[in-house]
């Protein structure tokens, strides 16, 4: 469990990290949780990319990315050591003094803990088990990508880099070295309860622009998200029981997460003009246009990495190269924005 | 466009199947329909000034994605075709479902046709009613489901133990059994027992982007064998050959109707309320 939190910190301090990177003022909860995990991926992917090239062991290519993480996370501790103070006042202004509030927001506490309880770790024979058999190869032969996950047999590396590399099975397994937890609890209790949580966090993003921050409305909304989880199971693409079958391949997390984090962009960039309020538009389209960059960067950047678009080393270096032109696209707008919109 | 047809009714199924919430969807789009005609088609002189007032502050546009979603990408054949070009493999339509982003519409709409309501008491009565009618329609535990999940589970674990059963009877005469299962079984037959039951292909064979450079690994025939288990009326004679071809000594079928007792080398072993094993005699 404490492995665990500090894992979660460790992502959280690097997404304030590359928040404060990107130079955004008002950073939500959302953008800095997407930042640490697209961080968390692009790493992951380059390291065990590379420790296949070089025939590194399994354990070998985990020890780095610790160590990798851990250094970000100790400078996101730094940069972003200000809005760590005020997060517990900001969390306090969550539920308020309303009474009403408080109890949405008991209750959406409440049927959390049981969609974990009960779809994270009561009907586990209903869920697929790719995940769980590549990571249990990999653990057992320390290797990456070298024996067949399903047959057992010994595979080529050229095979391999002939079709596709998804590293997020790896992720996993290393999840399980560090944490210490079984296979399954990895895969289905926490890895369920990652992805639930991290979706609630975008859909609660998503209606606090909807609802105008009117937080017994936001509560009541994602009371009833968590109730249609509960009782309807989570599904990403509506096949029922996929959650980690679509969460090994990235899907639940794109369908998920990065859908609504692309609608709040585009809502974000729109709103003016849905209201009519043409010089707010202009000046939406100034302002907005730096954070939707930084922001579609994020999700773009995530989604390559987790969604099942990796083929081989060719597509990590298009990756790559589409993540530097996004930066320097960025920093061209932020240039021009500072020229033409001087602060104060 | 037979094919685009039942491409896209197996799409719909897949999504019935995993709740009932389909109907809450179009509901909460009619409510979307009903507040655009009021604001936008109906001039007529508001009755209730809070209720009108309501009306403005709810956003369109979700429900407007959500029926665009739908009309444009979800239900249309040319997207449907073009989504079979790329990518023949049963099970990518299905993934178009993801754009409508069901449960958060479902739970937009019903938060927003509470807004519209003018007291409070009919608030809470109609936020415990919806709870209630969310609860009855899911599928884990709804009454209007025709399995729920923890039958689903049970199901699974009775076939579990039926295949481990006829594998260890099956042990004596061929320590080395391989089983045929069908796509809904397949998982749960290799992973719980540890290399004690092998099975011939994993998911990666059929399975859209899981194949992580591997699926060149198996044989072209296997998936021929995979139609064939996956329908298990039609060429048993032929499955039967090409099992006894790549030596497994079980068979598990879906239960279907005019089951025969035996096929080619393989007869009836065990019989579950979903499943039918057969084994090597």
């Amino acid at each position: 469990m404490l492995s665990i939190v500090l894992l979660w910190s460790a992502v959280y301090l690097t997404g304030m990290l590359l928040c404060k990177i990107s130079g955004e003022k008002e950073t939500s909860q959302l953008w800095i949780h997407l930042a640490g995990f697209f961080f968390l991926f692009f790493s992951q992917g380059i390291v065990f990319t590379a420790a296949q090239l070089l025939e590194l062991s399994f354990g070998q290519a985990c020890t780095y990315l610790i160590l990798i993480l851990t250094l970000a996370a100790l400078a996101g501790l730094f940069a972003g050591r200000k809005e760590l103070a005020a997060l517990p006042g900001k969390l306090r202004q969550l539920f308020g003094e309303d009474k009403k509030k408080k109890l949405y927001f008991a209750l959406m506490c409440w049927l959390w803990l049981g969609i974990f309880l009960v779809l994270g770790t009561g009907m586990v024979m209903n869920r697929q088990d790719a995940l769980l058999e590549i990571m249990q190869t990999t653990l057992e032969t320390d290797t990456i990508n070298k024996i067949h996950p399903f047959t057992g047999q010994p595979m080529e590396l050229g095979v391999i880099f002939s079709k596709r590399l998804q590293t997020l099975p790896f992720w996993y397994a290393a999840l399980q070295t560090w944490t210490g937890c079984s296979a399954q609890d990895t895969v289905w209790v926490w890895g369920s309860f990652f992805t639930i949580t991290f979706s609630l966090i975008a859909f609660t993003e998503l209606a606090s622009l909807l609802f105008k921050r009117d937080f017994q409305k936001i509560w009541l909304f994602v009371c009833l998200m968590e109730l249609l989880i509960l009782s309807g199971d989570y599904f990403t693409g509506a096949a029922g029981y996929r959650l980690l079958f679509y969460g090994y391949s990235g899907e639940t997390i794109v369908g998920f997460v990065g859908v609504p984090s692309v609608l709040i962009i585009l809502y974000r960039f729109f709103a003016p003009w849905f209201h009519h309020q043409d010089e707010a538009w202009q000046e939406g389209i100034k302002s907005g246009f730096w954070g939707a960059a930084v922001q579609l960067a994020l999700v773009l950047g995530t989604s390559l990495f987790l969604a099942p678009l990796l083929w081989g080393p060719v597509l990590l270096l298009i990756t790559i190269l589409l993540s530097l032109i996004c930066l320097g696209a960025i920093c061209l707008v932020k240039k021009f924005r500072e020229s033409n919109c001087p602060r104060g | 466009m037979q094919m685009i047809w039942e491409m896209m009714m197996t799409a719909f199924n897949g999504v019935k199947e995993s709740g009932s919430y389909v109907l809450f969807y179009l509901l909460a789009l009619g409510l979307g329909l009903i507040v655009a005609w009021d604001r936008y088609g109906n001039s007529k002189s508001p009755d209730n000034w809070m209720v009108e007032e309501a009306k403005k502050k709810i956003q369109l546009w979700p429900f407007l994605f959500g029926l665009l979603s739908l009309l444009l990408i979800v239900v249309n054949p040319v997207s449907i075709w073009i989504l079979n070009r790329l990518s023949p493999i049963q099970g990518n339509v299905e993934k178009l479902w993801s754009l409508l982003l069901m449960l958060f519409l479902i739970a937009y709409g019903v938060v927003c046709f509470i807004s519209l309501l003018g007291e409070q008491r009919q608030k809470n009565i109609v936020v415990v009613g919806f709870a209630l009618l969310i609860g009855l329609a899911g599928s884990n535990y709804g009454l209007l489901s025709e399995r729920n999940g923890e039958e689903v589970y049970e199901s699974q674990k009775e076939a579990q133990v039926a295949l481990y059963d006829a594998r260890k009877e099956m042990a004596v005469r061929r320590p080395e059994a391989i089983v045929l299962a069908p796509a809904s079984f397949l998982e749960y037959a290799g992973i719980y027992y540890n290399g004690y039951i092998r099975v011939l292909y994993g998911k990666d064979l059929y399975t859209p982007n899981l194949d992580l450079g591997i699926v060149d690994a198996y044989p072209e025939e296997f998936l021929g064998i995979y139609q064939m288990v996956e329908n298990p009326g039609e060429n048993l004679e032929l499955l039967s050959e090409m099992a006894v071809l790549y030596d497994c000594s079980i068979i598990m079928l879906e239960d279907f109707e005019g089951k025969p007792d035996s096929f080619g080398s393989y007869v009836l072993m065990e019989e579950t309320g979903d499943y039918l094993i057969y084994g090597y005699q």
